[in-house]
């Protein structure tokens, strides 16, 4: 009994993270921001989903198979968003990392003029 | 019909949103709906499988996580390389 309300509660909470996140890729505004609701999309939903059916399943082959594939979303995914996030600065700055004399302002810290990045000195 | 191919159906129809997002933006913007609709693609299988309850059909999205991984981070490096 309670692992049926495990499954269905996981179950429903994966499809919900999906059609948030696939929503939320389609709406943001910035890849960055898109990256976000993809991390939603991998993290809660597949897991949820696939761990849905590994309780369901039980010890069996096809249950085994569904946390597999749960594990490797979970430990794949987040080395995949850094790629596209890397591949994305690297495209739109021009660079990875800040320059040696170069300093970062944040919005709240004195000298701050606003925009994504800081000139170089 | 069970809730699993109710479950199918409703993620399938997130594939609408990273489609459409896969086909206009800056190309790093359509790699983000490309790796959003393999994931979803992935949990598709899964339910389907379940669905149908032939469960030789999780080889499938098996392969393709582990595929799909690979596909990403060669379209990043890519788009961080040579383009």
């Amino acid at each position: 009994m309670i692992a049926e309300w495990a499954v269905r509660i996981l179950l429903w909470a994966g499809v919900v993270a999906v059609v948030a996140g696939s929503l939320g890729i389609l709406v943001a505004r910035t890849v960055f921001d898109r990256l976000h609701y993809a991390g939603l999309l991998s993290s809660l939903g597949a897991v949820g989903v696939t761990a849905a059916v590994a309780i369901h399943e039980g010890w069996t082959q096809a249950g085994m198979k569904c946390a597999l594939i749960g594990v490797i979303i979970l430990f794949t995914n987040p080395v995949l968003t850094h790629a596209t996030t890397r591949a994305a600065r690297v495209r739109q700055f021009g660079k990875l990392m800040p320059g040696r004399h170069e300093r970062v302002r944040f919005a709240d810290q004195p000298g701050y003029v606003g925009g994504d990045e800081p000139e170089d000195q | 019909m069970n809730v699993w191919m109710i479950a199918a159906t409703v993620t399938t129809c997130c594939l609408i949103p990273c489609g459409v997002v896969c086909m206009r933006g800056d190309p790093e913007v359509r790699l983000v709906g490309l790796e959003g609709a393999a994931t979803i693609l992935v949990i598709v299988f899964v339910l389907l499988g379940e669905g149908v309850h032939r469960l030789v059909f999780l080889d499938l999205p098996l392969t393709l996580a582990l595929l799909a991984f690979g596909g990403g981070l060669v379209f990043a490096r890519f788009l961080e390389r040579w383009m």
